[in-house]
């Protein structure tokens, strides 16, 4: 876990914002990563979303506003699990925002409190994204966190949840995603 | 065969023979003993590092740091494409950093990451934003760009 000294002096001295933000994104943008240094949260998860919609050509208002929301879920991962690696809130925050319950993520800590979360995590905001009810999603994860089971285990649970042949019977139709606010800077493409 | 050729005339050629042919003394017990302890030093000698090296390597796969990095292969297969790179998490989003290497038209690059979570997006001819085909699709995309994402375990 980062610590506060530390995130604080790399808050303070983000040069990758300043290179490829502009200036008032920059400035909106450092305030968002200083206060999640003085809140002890991780920091590179933020600037990695920021770098990710300068990249993408997003406009520089859907930038701060992915920044404050990433920010907000890493805090409610925080409280849910207590402590935690970067990594797992990093994961945490995607569960949440796959559709995740904060209790989900305090009950998985409390099934694993000796063991890393991440793959769990991962996992359960993998199958939500791929359609099933966060409810079943967070059964299948929880009966396999309650055997003890490894990496691998977790990422066989997803292979085989989101790549079924008859996908239909496991997973509901992808829920709708809400009309953007702006338009993408390029269309995306599946080959 | 030594033992049926002549002793010519050719006193070199007679005297080495004359040599081939002479019986060879068994050796004392005290040069028996000298020859078996150098044969089992020069045994030791090759099976003490093999044996060193195998604890190492043991050791080191029983006790490697559990954040160790892992190699990640990366593909696309895009075999109407003149360039591909990949961005993500892992590299600032950097979308002309990583470039992929083709071959037949299946585009890849092998990163090492460490456990984590990672999302990406293949960049097709400096301009096409791809997800991968054979990925998971992260749930956490703010940019109207459909993402990849990588669990990388331990």
């Amino acid at each position: 876990m980062l610590g506060t000294a530390t995130a604080r002096l790399l808050a303070a001295q983000e040069p990758r914002l300043l290179a490829r933000l502009p200036a008032g994104l920059a400035t909106a943008t450092q305030r968002l990563i200083d206060s999640a240094a003085s809140e002890g949260l991780p920091v590179e998860p933020l600037i990695q979303k920021a770098l990710e919609g300068e990249s993408k050509g997003a406009d520089s208002a859907r930038i701060v506003r992915a920044v404050q929301a990433l920010l907000e879920r890493l805090r409610v991962a925080r409280r849910s699990l207590g402590g935690a690696t970067e990594p797992e809130l990093v994961a945490a925050a995607a569960a949440l925002r796959a559709g995740a319950s904060p209790a989900t993520l305090g009950a998985l800590r409390a099934l694993r409190p000796n063991q890393t979360l991440v793959v769990p995590l991962s996992v359960l905001a993998d199958i939500i994204a791929a359609g099933m009810p966060p409810e079943r999603a967070w059964n299948s994860v929880r009966e396999m966190a309650s055997t003890g089971a490894g990496d691998a285990a977790f990422l066989a649970l997803r292979d085989r949840l989101t790549n079924a042949p008859s996908t239909s019977e496991l997973l509901p139709p992808p829920a709708r995603r809400p009309p953007s606010d702006a338009p993408p800077a390029s269309r995306p493409d599946r080959p | 065969m030594l033992d049926e050729a002549p002793l010519g005339s050719d006193p070199t050629l007679t005297a080495v023979l004359r040599e081939l042919r002479r019986p060879v003394k068994p050796p004392s017990q005290a040069a028996e003993r000298a020859m078996n302890i150098l044969m089992l030093e020069r045994r030791r000698r090759y099976w003490w590092p093999l044996a060193a090296a195998a604890a190492l390597t043991a050791v080191w796969l029983a006790f490697r740091r559990p954040d160790a990095t892992r190699p990640v292969r990366f593909a696309l297969r895009a075999p109407a494409s003149a360039q591909v790179t990949l961005t993500g998490d892992f590299n600032d989003w950097n979308a002309h950093q990583l470039p992929l290497h083709s071959r037949a038209g299946e585009w890849t690059v092998t990163l090492r990451l460490r456990p984590g979570r990672y999302r990406y997006a293949f960049v097709v001819d400096g301009a096409r934003w791809v997800a991968d085909p054979r990925g998971a699709t992260a749930p956490d995309d703010d940019f109207g760009t459909p993402t990849s994402v990588i669990t990388v375990g331990r």
